[in-house]
């Protein structure tokens, strides 16, 4: 599996993978931003909370797409057997986590009042995969 | 009682232009905001790219890995013609020793 991602990216695996990574940590910051203004804690006035609504939809849509393939990455490397321990429970937490909100908000309407949780949830959770593994390539 | 003709288009008009024009803003906000996103995308793909560089760290480990080789070849090649000058030295040496003794 390696083998194959590191033919995809030319032999750059680890640097793709701190780009995505780095992509989506930053998206999840604006993701806070979109779901302040949708729930009224931010009234800019350039920004209504429905187009707030759709892009934070959008966006949260791209951000799976990139953790998955970034998750594939570090599985690839076998990450989960190093020491990297935080990461790894990190990584599966924020899957867990990722997949409940997704639940949430597709099919389990009832429980939608968890959404900012399972939001703030999901962005420490981000933080966290990302400070333990693009953070030192970059400071 | 009739109503003021001149005060009808007043009343109306905004209910009947409002929801184009505010169909029309959500439409620009929403796509506004999406390019927002975008372009933390890039902005991020590009910082990361200027502080890792675009070449791999792979390809540097190897560039690495091939100066070593290159240093590790000198010094052995510095370190072969240390010895060839001196065993001609002692060469040298034991030539002038064996010319003395005759």
């Amino acid at each position: 599996m390696e083998d194959l991602l590191q033919r995809l990216t030319n032999g750059n695996l680890t640097e793709v993978k701190v780009a995505l990574a780095s992509v989506v940590a930053a998206l999840a910051v604006y993701q806070l931003v979109l779901a302040a203004v949708v729930y009224g804690r931010l009234r800019p006035a350039f920004l209504g909370s429905g187009p707030a609504a759709l892009t934070h939809r959008a966006s949260g849509d791209a951000i799976v797409v990139l953790v998955v393939l970034v998750g594939i990455a570090c599985l690839s490397y076998g990450e989960l057997e190093d020491d990297a321990s935080i990461h790894a429970v990190a990584g599966w937490a924020l899957a867990a986590v990722l997949v409940l909100k997704i639940v949430v908000v597709r099919w389990w309407h009832a429980a939608g009042r968890l959404l900012p949780y399972l939001g703030t949830t999901l962005f420490a959770l981000l933080a966290l995969t990302w400070a333990t593994t693009a953070r030192p390539f970059l400071f | 009682m009739p109503e003021d003709p001149t005060s009808a288009p007043e009343r109306t008009a905004p209910a009947v232009a409002d929801p184009g024009a505010e169909r029309r803003t959500a439409r620009r906000q929403l796509l506004g905001s999406l390019l927002v996103a975008v372009a933390i995308a890039i902005g991020a793909i590009g910082a990361v790219t200027a502080k890792l560089g675009t070449t791999s760290v792979a390809a540097l480990e190897a560039e690495e890995d091939r100066r070593d080789a290159a240093r590790d070849a000198l010094e052995e090649r510095r370190d072969a013609a240390e010895e060839a000058r001196e065993a001609r030295r002692e060469a040298a040496e034991d030539a002038r020793e064996r010319r003395r003794g005759d």
